[in-house]
């Protein structure tokens, strides 16, 4: 076994690939990491744009993100399964209501995740209608603190209603242990190219909207100077609404995609927030394709960062802190973000 | 410039880690040196335990030329006996359990076992100093108009929250008792208080101290292995009971040090050496390399010293590749991912909850079942419902030591007529069949914490927490929940490990169902305790 102390162990990595070539096994397991780390930062890269569509619209950082998409993604869920016990299964909540009420119900994953997002968007609007609206004009720190709140309250409910157990959603994409794409021996699965594919169709269709309707010109005047957007003619409150809409859409799609690459618990987005919220700050918490590239380098940090460098695997959570702290000193705006002006 | 020269700086920063990750040649073990410390003192304990699992299986039942991953029923002793389901009657089974607690009420008796003066006496030479008990101690404590106030910590959210069932389970069991006469001669009613702590052992610490403060229950049974831990002290110094731990840590074998905790299950130690052993009677011509996948906290950690501990010795494992997670990771795919860069013959899953069913389906999805000859989930995945099941075909031909019992949502067990009627009782209850850790806590956790309290509350005195302890620590019943060859019982200083044996099983994904290879092994009374000390090991 390895012993501790070894330089297997502590990482002089970089040292070390100076003086040595490349092989093919070690090619294979590099390539591998690249795959893994693009898997997850595919799962991160859907949260963070979710969470920098709120921040585009209204300022603010959203902590309850998450939890609202994964309310969508248990509707999703719902939806696509069938009603009752299938054998041994623990019943999903809801599905025996769906099969009574709903026409054609399971419904195929694609349609459930359809419904899921549009679900994801009433979700989003009432909680911009009823909840932070009235929080018009107090401080931030009382709206983010809000969020919070919404975080707890919403993740109560996806627990109290559909279980603690951790489910299975249908993939839109086959998903089986023989879905890949063997490249020099690695293996590229078909789950981590569709979501990606997803998330780029997802971020061609919110660059039109931002940089070619009013909307997106009312988003980015909103985030520069609300009273003045305003003053000039913005509709605040709608453009706010269509901007919570859009997010906790892109949320409960953001689940549902990671229900079907893993799997779906009440804990399953809480978990990933943390990553989301550094790949959203890496890539410019305003910035969509910030949010993607953001994700990506997270997701390869924490793929390839500990078994190169060195670092424990149950600090997981080290090397994705550590490069969102290197870009807070670098580049405090991130990647793509826009960088504030002060006028004097 | 300074935009360019910042995003430079990130490329660089980018392609170190991909100039880096080429010259790594090997992936790095994580074990710390802590754990080894841990893993050579745990050594020595373990074995006693090796040398019973050697008596157990019988190497010449091995076929040399059947690789690992063939029929395993080879592997067991001729002597164990095969499992079977149960058919007497309910009724019968009472009357059952009513006698064999008759008989040990007699046997305490007969010994003389009980308090006298500052001295708790019990089997096998078990003593307890009453004198260290706080000032304000009762032994009565928690038992209030005709009311038995019982504490109960556990995960009913975070991610081991699927376990919080097991503490309804167990309350609808004893709420089945409260209607059916309750607890002794007087019919005391159980009040069972649940606790969220969300596997947080800093949150059990602060709910313990609040029941402690408020309700003083008459004991406090914890779920998780950390948890466990963190208030052992606390309720020993209060001479509380922290009975039948739901947890299979080794260090709740330590009757001299911490009388008032005791645990259930197989502990982990044990598991570990049984896989070590099966690797051994399978893999004659050596050279095994094993690859696990370990929860980081105390739980996970106990297999791994366990493990360890075995390997070292071993001249068929050359090599042990241990991976470490966050216990609350969203993914496995990087960890799953170093274990199958390091080629192995066996992997062994070390972790539990939801990391249960994601290990399985990575297991798969990064070849890994494709690679290995076996592959091993630990006793505590063994629930079909939460892990098995929804991980499809990913979970079949996985192996288990699963601790003897019988899993209430296995289609095999449905001629049984406890199992049977242990399912009626939950629906009965509201609650929902399918969910498996309900019927872990109505049965394998209500039934023999029942059994304790009516055996003591017949002792002389009635009930109170030194004859509860008494009980506990003499009780030796048949549990119907096991596998028919798996004994269910302690003998206070000599045996202080209820549950000793296992079945070695196959899981069935068409059949969602594990199934068991040849007999159950049972080392009953040969696990050593453990004096745990931090950092070091028994």
């Amino acid at each position: 076994m390895t012993q501790p102390g070894s330089d297997d162990e502590i990482g002089f990595g970089l040292v070390r690939t100076l003086g040595r070539q490349f092989n093919g096994a070690l090619m294979e397991l590099f390539l591998q990491r690249c795959f893994d780390g693009m898997f997850t930062g595919a799962i991160y890269a859907s949260l963070a744009l979710a969470i920098v569509m709120i921040f585009r619209s209204t300022g603010l950082l959203n902590f309850a993100q998450g939890e609202m998409g994964l309310m969508g993604g248990f509707v999703a869920l719902t939806l696509m399964s069938p009603a009752g016990s299938s054998g041994i299964g623990i019943p999903i909540a809801g599905t025996a209501l769906a099969s009574t009420w709903i026409p054609f119900h399971p419904w195929p994953s694609w349609a459930a995740i359809l419904a899921a997002v549009a679900f994801g968007a009433l979700l989003g609007s009432v909680v911009e209608r009823f909840i932070m609206r009235p929080l018009t004009g107090k401080s931030t720190l009382s709206q983010v603190n809000v969020t919070i709140g919404l975080l707890i309250l919403i993740n109560g409910i996806v627990f109290q209603v559909w279980g603690s157990f951790s489910r299975r959603v249908e993939s839109p994409f086959p998903n089986g242990k023989d879905d890949f794409f063997g490249l020099f021996g690695a293996r590229l699965r078909y789950t981590t190219v569709g979501v990606w594919a997803t998330l780029i169709v997802v971020i061609i269709l919110l660059n039109l909207l931002i940089q070619k309707t009013k909307t997106g010109l009312a988003f980015r005047a909103i985030t520069s100077n609300r009273e003045g957007a305003a003053l000039v003619g913005v509709k605040v409150n709608r453009t706010q609404t269509i901007g919570w809409a859009i997010a906790a859409a892109i949320g409960a799609l953001a689940a549902s995609l990671v229900g079907g690459a893993i799997t779906l618990n009440p804990l399953t987005m809480l978990n990933m927030l943390i990553y989301a919220l550094a790949a959203a700050t890496i890539g410019g918490l305003d910035s969509p394709k910030g949010a993607i590239a953001g994700g990506l380098i997270i997701g390869l940090t924490q793929s390839l960062a500990p078994p190169y460098l060195g670092i424990p695997t149950e600090l997981t959570l080290l090397p994705p802190l550590a490069a969102m702290v290197l870009f807070l000193i670098v580049r405090p705006h991130g990647l793509f973000g826009t960088v504030p002006v002060n006028r004097v | 410039m300074s935009k360019k020269l910042t995003r430079l700086l990130a490329v660089i920063f980018a392609l170190s880690l991909v100039a880096t990750a080429c010259g790594s040649d090997s992936v790095t073990d994580t074990v710390s040196d802590t754990a080894n410390d841990v893993a050579d003192a745990a050594g020595d304990a373990a074995d006693d335990i090796e040398e019973g699992v050697d008596d157990a299986m019988d190497d010449d039942a091995m076929d040399d030329d059947e690789a690992a991953g063939g029929a395993v029923e080879d592997a067991m002793d001729e002597e164990v006996q095969d499992g079977g389901v149960v058919t007497t009657s309910i009724a019968d089974l009472e009357a059952e359990w009513a006698d064999r607690r008759a008989e040990i009420v007699a046997d305490i008796k007969a010994a003389g076992y009980g308090v006298d003066g500052d001295t708790l006496t019990g089997p096998g030479g078990w003593t307890v100093d009453l004198s260290s008990c706080p000032a304000d101690w009762s032994d009565t404590g928690g038992i209030v108009d005709g009311t038995i106030k019982l504490g109960h910590t556990t995960a009913q959210s975070g991610a081991l929250a699927s376990y919080g069932n097991i503490g309804v389970g167990m309350g609808a069991y004893f709420d089945y008792v409260n209607a059916n006469g309750g607890i002794g001669p007087d019919g005391l009613q159980i009040d069972l208080q649940i606790k969220d702590d969300a596997y947080v052992a800093t949150q059990t610490q602060e709910l313990v101290a609040e029941l402690l403060q408020t309700e003083d229950p008459f004991y406090i049974q914890t779920l998780g292995s950390p948890n466990t831990f963190s208030v052992q002290g606390t309720l020993n110094e209060n001479c509380v009971p922290q009975p039948m731990s739901m947890t299979g840590h080794q260090a709740w074998g330590d009757p001299d040090n911490n009388p008032w905790t005791t645990g259930l299950q197989l502990s982990y130690a044990t598991e570990s050496l049984l896989w070590g052993s099966w690797i051994e009677a399978n893999f004659p011509d050596g050279g095994v390399n094993v690859a696990a996948l370990v929860m980081d906290n105390d739980f996970g950690l106990a297999y791994e010293q366990g493990f360890e501990s075995f390997a070292e010795e071993s001249s068929i494992i050359e090599n042990v590749e241990f991976v470490r997670h966050d216990p609350a990771a969203a993914t496995l795919t990087n960890e799953m991912t170093t274990l199958a860069a390091s080629n192995p013959n066996v992997f062994i899953a070390m972790t539990a909850g939801n990391p249960c069913l994601l290990a399985v389906e990575e297991a798969a999805r990064t070849g890994i079942t494709d690679i290995v000859d076996a592959a091993f989930m630990p006793s505590v995945c063994k629930t079909i419902s939460a892990y098995m099941s929804p991980a499809g075909d990913a979970g079949d031909g996985f192996l288990i030591f699963g601790g003897g019992w019988k899993d209430s949502t296995d289609p095999q067990y449905e001629t049984d007529s406890y199992i049977s009627w242990l399912n009626d009782q939950i629906e009965a209850a509201g609650l929902d069949t399918a969910v498996g850790t309900y019927a872990t806590g109505f049965g394998q956790f209500g039934w023999p914490a029942v059994q304790a309290l009516q055996i003591a509350a017949e002792l002389d005195g009635g009930l109170s927490r030194t004859n509860y302890m008494i009980a506990l620590r003499s009780l030796r019943m048949d549990h119907p929940g096991l596998l028919e060859g798996i004994a269910f019982g302690q003998d206070g200083s000599n045996d202080s490990y209820l549950v000793e044996g296992s079945d070695l099983s196959v899981y069935n994904a068409a059949d969602e169902s594990w199934l068991i290879e040849g007999g159950v092994i049972d080392l009953d009374g040969q696990s050593a305790n453990c004096a745990w000390v931090a950092g070091e090991g028994c």
